[in-house]
């Protein structure tokens, strides 16, 4: 018996955080949580499964478009024509969305209650799959207690959307531990709610897949579902299937050794070139972020503009198709030798120099609520003109709020470093 | 910190120099060296000596790089550490060293340096011209901000401005509250307005399609409904119009029923039955004719083939009839071909008789053959013939080459002198090989003149030198025999002298600054207390207070006693109480100040105490300083230098050096004139006397008088042995052409005896040759011999065409004849027809032709009678096919008469046709069935006559009408609700699971992520735009004080008073600087000459610099050529304010013109330091 177990499909989740400068491959991309479930329909039909386990979280709850449902109402279309079931459980997700309740899915689709656990049984498998779906969106009790107990001479499959124990990115909603589930006496747990996959073997086999298709710089490395085989009295057999369209990877340079920058755009390109030598097929949505102490700190900051259409010609030259840049992110410092010029030196240790005598007054400039006030009120109609723009940058946030010490932290060094390189 | 020497040990074009910078009052010192001494290495060598080499160096073009080594002595004065540090510098992982190469820490070094990095070293410290243009240019960018300026010119740093441009432009370009299209922040605002509205209008809630798909589902049923109706009325009126339809056709069947039951009794026949019987009968007539015309015609045939004949004979024997005639036919010719060849046989033998008789040959064929000579004999004349022409022509030129060798050698035994031999040319070897060695000796000695003049020039030189050196000495000049001799301290023992006598100095200053410190803080210290003294002068004292207090009292004791004056004498009281409490009150409140004036007190007695033994030290350290000075001048005198300064004396024993080096290179010039004279007078004894020896007189005596210089002797041997080569050359020519003559008229001899040998040996040859062809006559000659040859040739030819002719024609034709007869032997006895003599037979070309005309006639006979036997086996088949059919006819007719009962043929017609007619009637009826059944739609016969036996006839035509109209309402009604339903269907179908919203929401996020970007581009540019603006601002406002004022002072005096000084104009915002002449004249920066800006930076930088070291420690300021571009005056004002510089920290001024020692010497001092350096 052969099956495949996804969660947290997304569908219609869009990708955060990518611009669409002109030669990115944006258009190939947007649909990137249709085309991976796609795929993963088709290698469904290809391989032949017995069926397949959807445990929650099918859409995003605030989605409204009713044409996505309709889509998912295709796909489990192309596996009914292909004589596939498949089990769909809800998760915090689905409970919150509209679709959940309006769509009228196949036949082939057979649904986990969210008023009790219910049992669905294929006869000819002699197999047993017990769920229960989320009712609403917030459900902290533990689901766990309504399951009942495992059908004999069948193979018994848990399906249940929960963080389990807690975990820091998602909201612990139907907790339970993993001591619970493997005394309940099933042979698999097909779980959701958690993006990143885990296996835990044991008297059960407990898998999160994982979700289907990474959709910001927090989800990278490839992403799919797993196709669970049960053959005999053996433990269940769990292999990654990678559908994903668009990888995300987050490119992290010690520029410390470039001195200017054009070599600190050389350096990137390489760095790129060397995150396509594996799966070079496999589109990427890449963020780079430069560290070291490195002699072009002070230009990087005073170039940061250029910096970005540096990067964007090395991806030009490896293959735009290939490479969607996120985010170029300045995490240089000025070399040691230049420390003495560090926001954080003393100022006794530069004598009384001019630079000191600066790098003193804009210490104080955090403190002066004239200077303060005029940036704030700056920022705040800049950021008035597009009103969701401050949700999508901590920084824009805590400007938006009239924090201003982390813009003073992130432009003090480069500012000093770019003074004191005297070019 | 200050540099007591530079030592600049490998480094650059330098090695092992040392510069010495010895203190003063006037730290001033000056290098002075042309281009290309090294000015600029030097300034490169402090930063290097201080911080650290950089990895790596273009200083290692002399010393390889890992040996480059500088060195130095410093010292703090009036700062710790207070000793000199003397040390080295060098490359790699420990490059401080002390002088004997040990490990030192870099503590040692940085206790000298304070804080101060390399960085704000060669911003603060040094400065060059290229600085100071730019520091002009950057006063000129920056002249609408005096904060600006003031900070590049203090700090040394030129790329605020740029900077802070810079981010301000890009800060614009990203964003301004005013929309344009050319900010980022807009350009990307508007995809994600028009993404937000794309979203919008994309999506599609679950409501809105719940909504379509109930339309939808409302109007299916709806439509469905209509059409159940419609069907029903639909076929109600279908029975009705059927029931129409049949009822003629019924009718119709009835009656044909009716007319079959009356036939019920006529058998049937088949339906083809009629025909079956009149085609027999015709058929029957027909075949019966036939038979008897085959009959006829098999007779007459037979008749015909009895009457042919046919020849067998000939027949068997065809092919070689046919063989026989065509050998006849190629054959017919032979006999008149045979006569003609005949003719031409004697014609070809009577020309070759012809040409016998011309040789002398006979005329009869066989003797003819006899006497032709073979072909070998007459190729070996003809080749014998071609050689005669060759051997004629080599003999004439043997005869020409020997008369041209005689000639020649005669003519060169004619030549006159070949007898003028070199006689005595062993003799005259002899003696030239002697002149030639001493030539050789003489000749690099002969331009002795020219080196005496130069060594004469080089000793006045050096005399020279060392006259200026011996003038430098001074007062202590000694001769350099003398001054060798001096006992003088070691440089090692000087150092340590001079630096214990600078520490002794330093102290003594030391000592006076703490005592001037002293005086002046006691000086206050007298002044505080004598100002507060004077103004607390009103010090209320206890007695004052006790005076008061007992006033009070006596008033109120008096007041008891007398009660009531109570009230006369109360203010009195008031009076005496208030004064008595102002006064307590007052003596309370000069506690203070009496606890303040005691203490002033006790400062003043401690600044006393303090100053008094700040003079003791003062007295102390210029003691001791005394007594150094004092030890110093004795051990000066017992050197024999008395007066002689410790600090001069390095400069002194330079000078001292100088005057021993000048005084060894005059001695070796002299000792090189003398040897230079007694080699040339050897070598003009020794040519002299060889020269007589080939002359055979003095040299001198062929005109001159005197003695002959050493020049002219050696011009005088090289003309001797030259003359004497050119004569042995020539006779040697001579002897060597003569030999070469007499050989070739021997050969030419020799050649001539051969071609006459040659030419004797043809003769004989061609005598024999002409013996073997059977050509001897008279006129056989070896010019004729070519056309007998030819005649020879064409009797040959004839002969051979007689031959071919008779064997190839004749003979071959006489066999083709005789095969012919005998071919038509053979073939007579085939036919058995013997050939007899006289017959006809005999001219076989005749009997073959008749014979050929006999064959074709037996072949024509043969083919009719083939013929007509083909045709009588056709006729018998024939017959045989019409009787059978006959027969056939017979029985097909027979199954009718049968059924009829009846032979006869009328009766059974009249059967036939009864069964036709009852055929036809059951056909019609079930025509009818048939049509009823198919206008019956579908059901079945009896269901139709029973449905319409049932039927009102009258009233359907009424039933039908009504049924229509209702009809046609249900169409429209349902017409109505397709169109709705297809509405309402594709309002569903619009709703597909496309991708829209999504896709919109997608460029919304990625828009949104541009505009992320940028604004957060924006955050970081514009805070620091902002930052940089502020931050210059508020040092404007703090630093506006003192450094513009000194600096203004330093600009007037740079610009000899030209300006009077500099002053911020605040009436604009930033406030700019300006500058303000004497007579109160503003002129803004950019008004102001390049040159005065170059002015107005120096004097900011000088300005910054005094600031800097006012507050932190000072370190020596290198100024590189600073005044190049500055005619005198200004560069006297510059230096003068270096000079002022100098009191306040060490001054090493670079520069390669000399002129300005003279300058500075003038202006700062004549005390100052003049380092110069040697040319490279």
């Amino acid at each position: 018996m052969r099956f495949i177990h996804t969660a947290d499909i997304h569908l219609d989740s869009p990708l955060h955080g990518l611009s669409a400068y002109p030669d990115a491959p944006a258009e190939q991309l947007r649909g990137a949580t249709r085309e991976a479930f796609r795929q993963l329909i088709s290698t469904a039909i290809e391989e032949r499964v017995d069926f397949v386990v959807i445990a929650g979280d099918l859409y995003d709850g605030d989605w409204p478009d009713f044409n996505t449902g309709l889509f998912f109402c295709a796909e489990m279309g192309r596996l009914q024509r292909a004589g596939i079931p498949a089990f769909v459980l809800f998760g915090n997700h689905d409970a919150e969305s509209q679709m959940t309740r309006s769509l009228r899915l196949p036949d082939n689709v057979r649904r986990f209650s969210a008023n009790e656990c219910e049992v669905h049984t294929i006869e000819a498998l002699k197999v047993a799959l017990h769920g229960r779906s989320f009712k609403k969106r917030d459900t902290p009790e533990n689901l766990l207690a309504s399951y009942g107990a495992p059908l004999r001479c069948h193979v018994n499959i848990g399906v249940l959307h929960t963080a389990l124990e807690g975990h820091v990115d998602h909201a612990s909603y139907a907790p339970c531990t993993l001591e619970q589930l493997h005394a309940q006496g099933y042979d698999y747990w097909a779980l959701g709610h958690v993006h990143e996959h885990q296996l835990w073997t044991g008297r059960s086999t407990i898998c999160f897949p994982g979700n289907l298709q990474g959709r910001s710089i927090r989800e990278t490395g490839r992403r799919g579902a797993v196709m669970v085989t049960i053959d005999g009295d053996g433990p269940p057999q769990v292999e990654r299937l990678f559908v994903d369209v668009l990888r995300w990877e987050h490119l992290e340079l010690d520029v410390s050794a470039c001195e200017n920058l054009d070599a600190v755009g050389r350096a990137t390109g390489q760095g790129l070139a060397r995150l396509l030598a594996d799966d070079a097929q496999v589109p990427r949505a890449v963020r780079v972020t430069l560290r070291g102490e490195s002699a072009a700190h002070g230009e990087l900051f005073q170039r940061g503009g250029e910096l970005r259409a540096h990067v964007l010609a090395e991806i030009a030259a490896l293959g735009p198709e290939r490479l969607w840049l996120e985010k170029v992110k300045l995490a240089t410092q000025a070399p040691a030798s230049a420390n003495a010029l560090d926001a954080g030196a003393a100022p006794a240790q530069l004598g009384a120099d001019a630079l000191a005598d600066l790098q003193a007054l804009l210490a104080e400039a955090r403190h002066d609520e004239v200077l303060l006030k005029e940036l704030r009120d700056d920022f705040a109609q800049m950021l008035g003109k597009a009103p969701d723009l401050a949700n999508e940058l901590p920084l824009l946030r805590q400007v938006r709020e009239g924090e201003l010490s982390a813009v003073f932290d992130a432009v003090l060094p480069g500012l000093l470093a770019r003074l004191a390189a005297r070019t | 910190m200050r540099l007591q020497t530079l030592e600049l040990i490998r480094y650059g074009r330098f090695t092992d120099e040392k510069l010495v910078f010895p203190p003063s009052d006037c730290d001033f010192h000056l290098v002075v060296g042309p281009n290309e001494a090294g000015k600029s290495t030097i300034r490169r060598a402090v930063v290097e000596l201080l911080f650290g080499m950089p990895l790596r160096s273009d200083m290692d073009f002399r010393h390889p790089l890992a040996e480059l080594r500088l060195g130095a002595v410093v010292e703090s004065p009036g700062s710790s550490p207070s000793a000199p540090l003397a040390f080295h510098r060098a490359r790699g992982r420990k490059p401080l060293r002390r002088p004997d190469d040990s490990v030192l820490a870099e503590a040692a070094l940085t206790e000298h340096l304070g804080g101060t990095t390399a960085g704000l070293f060669e911003r603060m410290f040094c400065l060059d011209l290229a600085g100071l243009l730019k520091g002009g240019q950057t006063i000129l960018d920056a002249s609408d901000d005096v904060g600006q300026l003031l900070f590049q010119s203090a700090a040394g740093l030129s790329s605020l401005g740029a900077l802070r441009d810079a981010l301000a432009a890009e800060a614009d370009s990203l964003y301004a509250p005013r929309r344009s299209g050319s900010r980022a922040f807009y350009t990307a605002l508007e995809p994600y307005e028009a993404a937000r509205q794309a979203l919008r209008g994309a999506t599609v809630n679950t409501r809105a399609w719940s909504a379509a798909q109930g339309e939808v589902e409302r109007l299916d049923a709806a439509y469905g409904e209509a059409g159940a109706r419609y069907r029903a009325l639909s076929a109600q009126r279908q029975r009705l119009e059927r029931i129409r339809r049949i009822a003629p056709r019924v009718a119709q069947l009835h009656d044909l029923l009716a007319q079959l039951a009356e036939l019920a009794q006529v058998p049937l026949f088949p339906p083809e039955a009629a025909q079956r019987l009149a085609d027999g009968e015709v058929t029957l007539a027909t075949q019966t004719a036939r038979l008897e015309l085959l009959r006829q015609a098999e007779q007459a045939l037979q008749a015909q083939r009895a009457a042919l004949t046919v020849d067998p004979t000939v027949l068997a024997q065809a092919g070689a009839v046919e063989a026989l005639a065509a050998q006849g036919q190629a054959c017919s010719h032979h006999h008149r071909d045979i006569g003609r060849r005949e003719e031409e046989v004697q014609a070809r033998l009577r020309d070759a008789a012809a040409l016998a008789a011309q040789l002398g040959w006979p005329a009869d064929e066989a003797a003819l053959r006899a006497r032709l000579p073979s072909t070998l004999a007459l190729r070996a004349l003809a080749t014998l013939t071609q050689q005669r022409g060759a051997l004629a022509q080599a003999r004439q030129s043997a005869e020409e080459g020997l008369q041209r060798a005689r000639t020649a050698l005669e003519r060169l035994q004619a030549q006159p002198g070949r007898q003028a031999q070199a006689s005595s040319a062993p003799a005259a070897a002899g003696i030239g090989a002697d002149l030639a060695a001493a030539l050789q000796e003489a000749q690099p000695l002969k331009a002795g003149a020219a080196r005496q003049r130069a060594l004469e020039a080089a000793i006045a030189q050096a005399g020279t030198h060392l006259d200026a050196a011996l003038a430098a000495l001074g007062a202590w000049r000694r001769e350099p025999a003398a001054l060798a001799a001096l006992s003088l301290p070691s440089e090692e023992r000087l150092t340590v002298l001079k630096a214990e006598r600078a520490r002794l100095m330093a102290d003594a200053d030391a000592a006076l600054r703490h005592l001037a410190q002293a005086q002046e803080q006691a000086r206050r210290s007298a002044l505080a207390l004598a100002q507060f003294t004077a103004a607390t002068a009103q010090v209320v004292t206890l007695d004052d207070v006790q005076q008061a207090r007992s006033a009070r009292d006596q008033v109120w004791g008096s007041i008891k006693r007398r009660p009531a004056e109570l009230a006369e004498r109360a203010p009195e009281l008031d009076h005496a109480i208030e004064r008595a409490d102002a006064l307590v009150d007052r003596q309370r409140d000069q506690a203070d100040q009496s606890a303040r004036l005691a203490g002033l007190r006790q400062d003043s007695a401690r600044d006393e105490a303090a100053t008094t033994a700040a003079r003791q030290q003062g007295d102390e350290a210029e003691r001791r300083l005394a007594d150094f000075d004092a030890r110093w001048a004795e051990q000066a005198r017992a050197a024999n230098l008395p007066g002689m300064a410790l600090l001069d004396l390095s400069g002194w024993l330079v000078s001292r050096r100088a005057v021993l080096d000048a005084a060894a290179v005059l001695d070796a010039r002299r000792m090189e004139q003398a040897a230079q004279q007694q080699a040339e007078a050897q070598a003009a004894t020794a040519l002299k006397r060889a020269l007589q020896a080939c002359l055979g007189e003095p040299p001198g005596a062929a005109g001159t008088t005197g003695t002959i210089g050493l020049a002219a002797l050696c011009s005088r041997a090289e003309q001797w042995l030259a003359a004497q080569q050119a004569e042995r050359a020539q006779a040697e020519a001579r002897a060597a052409q003569m030999s070469q003559a007499q050989a070739e008229l021997d050969h030419q001899t020799q050649r001539l005896h051969r071609s006459d040998a040659e030419v004797a040996q043809w003769q004989a040859r061609w005598q024999e040759a002409v013996r073997t062809a059977s050509l001897e006559g008279p006129w056989m000659t070896p010019e004729s011999a070519a056309d007998a040859v030819g005649q020879v040739d064409r009797v040959r030819e004839l002969l051979t065409q007689v031959d071919e002719l008779r064997e190839q024609r004749i003979q071959t034709m006489r066999r083709d004849l005789a095969d012919l007869e005998q071919a038509a032997q053979a073939l007579r006895l085939a036919l058995g027809e013997p050939s007899e003599a006289g017959d006809a037979a005999a001219d076989p070309f005749a009997w073959a032709r008749a014979l050929q005309e006999r064959l074709r006639r037996a072949r024509d006979a043969k083919k009719e009678h083939d013929r007509l036997q083909a045709e009588l086996q056709d006729h018998a088949s024939a017959l045989r096919s019409a009787e059978t059919a006959l027969a056939a006819t017979h029985a097909a007719l027979g199954p009718l008469y049968a059924l009829a009962q009846t032979p006869d043929p009328a009766r059974l017609r009249e059967h036939i046709a009864a069964s036709d007619h009852r055929r036809r009637l059951e056909a019609e009826a079930q025509q009818q069935r048939q049509a009823i059944v198919e206008a019956g739609d579908g059901l079945a016969l009896d269901a139709l006559l029973t449905e319409h036996a049932a039927a009102e006839p009258q009233a359907l035509k009424a039933d039908i009408e009504a049924l229509d109209a209702q009809l046609a309402a249900e169409v429209e009604q349902q017409n109505r609700l397709a169109g709705e339903r297809a509405q309402a269907r594709a309002a569903l179908a619009r709703i597909h699971g496309g991708s829209e919203a999504a896709v919109a929401e997608s460029k919304r996020l990625e828009a949104l992520a541009q505009l992320g970007d940028t604004a957060e581009r924006y955050l970081h540019v514009a805070t620091g735009h902002r930052l940089l603006r502020w931050a210059v601002d508020r040092y404007r406002e703090r630093r506006q004080g003192p450094l513009p004022q000194r600096a203004s002072t330093l600009f007037a005096q740079l610009t000899l008073g030209r300006f009077a000084r500099l002053a911020p104009d605040f009436e604009v915002t930033p406030p700019r600087l300006i500058a303000l002449r004497p007579d109160g004249e503003r002129v803004h920066i950019d008004g102001l000459s390049e040159g005065t800006r170059d002015q107005l930076f120096l004097a900011l930088r000088l300005a910054a610099l005094e600031q800097h070291i006012a507050g932190d420690r000072p370190l020596p300021f290198i100024a590189d050529d600073l005044f190049v571009n500055f005619h005198d005056s200004r560069s006297r004002a510059g230096l003068a304010a270096l000079g002022e510089l100098a009191r306040r920290t060490q001054v090493i001024f670079l520069t390669h013109h000399e002129h300005l020692v003279d300058v500075a010497r003038a202006c700062i001092g004549r005390g100052i330091n003049v380092v110069e350096l040697e040319p490279a």
